[in-house]
């Protein structure tokens, strides 16, 4: 019974709001835009296309990056459990471990990766 | 506006005087200007950058006063149309005929064909048609110097609501009719068929990982602020990418005629003074050199550029040459220039081909018509050249050649040079008898290709395109012929 109430409130208030947002609205607005206003900017000209168009936002050379970083991670946090204990030897490791990632973090900013388009 | 007309008296009162309070401070502000540069405007219309009342923009949404500088050509008028429906109101056309102030290379009036003098009047008459017929309630001034005054008022009315906004030129039609049509309304065939909205969807094409995605094509121009007046690209983008490029048609061609207030024109039939045609030279390596720091919003060190060219003249030269050495000796420390430009619209010695000027000799090839003149070589004249061919290493070289221009001009005392045909103005050498006409300009398609496109548009602006310059000399070759 309560849910009920309160479903029924929500539902109210909800279309009070909207109802009193529309009116505003309305009582805002001035005319709409026109036609000729609604044109990108390009300089003059009109373009003859539609501006749905599909790009590549080049998501994988992201992902391929954000691996050589996780991997450093993952390895990191245990590492960092155990350095204390096994001292020089575990710093060597992860130095190696590092290098080895920095060298495809390089190859990915040789080949563009870092690129934004 | 409809809204006031069934509300209360008192309350229409308030907000009028509300509204009048806020116009008033707003019409102290600077005035928002998006300048349209025709035929001789292109001068006037870079100089607005100087008034502080004035603030360029570069959109016209941005602006409320949309100022149309010099001659409309016809390939003009309908871009000009575009752009004014395209700003938002409230708005305000002001057109400036008299084709801006003379250039100050010639105190006095020069001895003016009779041919060009008309070419003068119909071309203001031509301007004037068209202000009469598309812009009836435009503002219109004559002289530069009313620009400024002219715009402020036009913008004062505007906001305090005594000036309606201007109407719409063209129709309020959508340029393909869509409403309605097809499964969703939308004008198309399914999702992604036919005509969305009106507009047919880009064609794809391989990308530079071989994936089929859209190319859209864009044809930027004529009065796209970081491109120079009139130039026309057409460009194909996939994403930022520019993967194809071609120039369109010289909107100025036909229109321009020979002009006898430049220094280099006339020095194509009889000899001028050398002075006098280096000053001009370094005038107008400034003038790029405010309109490329403009193209990267680098609005201070711009004007302070354009201040360096309009203040310079004859009597000051020592003076200005101080100041600028100082201004290139910031310009070249500057790591934000050399990040921007190193590298970008590279051009290799082979592409060179027909091109003169700075252009070719930041290529490191050592072309100047100055080099095979007497006069000159009588004062120790030198070619500056730069070997990288790319954009840093021409902003170097139009800085050190107006630096050198200036030199010439403290050394040059009454020494004339010119009257043999072939001359060495500020974007190259013109040979009357066998000169290949818009040589640097059709380099351009080549340099921007594959390139982002904010490289693509400072690969541009580096090359100092200039094409009423082109238009001219077709006309004046011709006329040759």
């Amino acid at each position: 019974m309560i849910t009920a109430g309160a479903l029924l409130m929500v539902v109210g208030t909800t279309t009070i709001a909207l109802l009193v947002l529309r009116w505003v609205g309305g009582a805002v607005r001035r005319e709409t835009i026109p036609e000729p206003q609604r044109l990108p900017f390009l300089g003059g000209n009109p373009p003859t296309t539609h501006a749905w168009s599909r790009y590549h936002i080049r998501y994988y050379a992201m992902a391929l990056l954000f691996l050589a970083f996780d991997m450093e991670m993952v390895f990191m946090y245990p590492w960092a459990v155990v350095f204390v204990r096994e001292g020089t030897v575990a710093l060597v490791e992860m130095l190696m471990f590092i290098v080895i990632l920095l060298l495809g973090i390089l190859y990915a900013w040789r080949e563009g990766a870092l690129e934004w388009a | 506006m409809g809204v006031t007309s069934h509300r209360g008296a008192g309350r229409g009162a308030v907000r009028d005087e509300l509204r009048r309070a806020v116009g008033k401070i707003a019409a102290g502000s600077a005035v928002p200007v998006f300048p349209m540069a025709g035929v001789g405007g292109r001068d006037a219309a870079r100089r607005i950058r100087l008034s502080r009342r004035l603030e360029v923009v570069s959109s016209p949404r941005a602006a409320n006063v949309l100022l149309i500088a010099g001659e409309i050509t016809p390939r003009l008028l309908r871009p000009a149309i575009r752009i004014h429906d395209q700003a938002s109101p409230p708005r305000a056309t002001l057109f400036l005929i008299a084709g801006g102030a003379p250039e100050p290379d010639v105190p006095s009036k020069p001895e003016a064909g009779s041919n060009t003098e008309v070419a003068a009047v119909e071309s203001a008459l031509r301007t004037h048609a068209i202000r009469d017929r598309f812009f009836p309630f435009a503002g219109l001034v004559h002289q530069e110097s009313e620009v400024e005054a002219a715009s402020r008022a036009l913008h004062r009315d505007l906001v305090l609501a005594e000036r309606a906004t201007e109407p719409a030129i063209q129709p309020d039609r959508p340029p393909l009719p869509w409403r309605g049509r097809g499964p969703y309304g939308h004008g198309g065939k399914g999702m992604t068929g036919g005509a969305p909205y009106g507009r047919p969807l880009p064609e794809r094409g391989n990308d530079r990982d071989g994936l089929q995605l859209d190319r859209l094509p864009l044809r930027i121009g004529p009065f796209f602020p970081p491109l120079v007046p009139g130039l026309l690209l057409d460009v194909e983008l996939h994403g930022d990418v520019v993967q194809a490029a071609e120039l369109g048609p010289n909107p100025f061609s036909g229109y321009v005629g020979a002009s006898a207030t430049c220094p280099f024109m006339r020095a194509l039939a009889s000899p001028v003074r050398i002075a006098d045609l280096e000053l001009s030279r370094a005038r107008s390596h400034l003038r790029w050199l405010s309109d490329a720091l403009h193209a990267l919003d680098l609005s201070a060190l711009s004007i302070r550029a354009l201040a360096l060219a309009e203040r310079l003249e004859a009597d000051n030269v020592p003076l200005i040459s101080a100041e600028l050495a100082r201004f290139s000796r910031r310009l070249e420390r500057s790591r934000t220039l050399t990040w921007a430009t190193r590298g970008v619209g590279h051009i290799r010695v082979d592409q060179v081909g027909d091109t003169h000027g700075p252009v070719a000799r930041a290529t490191g090839v050592e072309a100047d018509a100055r080099c095979d003149d007497i006069e000159y070589l009588a004062l120790g004249f030198r070619p500056i050249v730069h070997d990288d061919g790319d954009a840093w290493a021409r902003w170097r070289q139009r800085i050190g050649e107006a630096r050198q221009s200036l030199r010439l001009v403290t050394q040059a005392g009454d020494r004339r040079s010119g009257g043999a045909g072939i001359v060495e103005d500020p974007r190259g050498m013109i040979r009357l008898q066998t000169h290949t006409l818009d040589s640097t300009s059709q380099l351009l398609p080549e340099l921007v290709t594959g390139r982002e496109w904010g490289d693509a548009v400072l690969a541009a602006v580096s090359l100092d395109l200039d094409l009423e310059r082109d238009a001219r000399l077709t006309s004046v070759i011709e006329e040759g012929r």
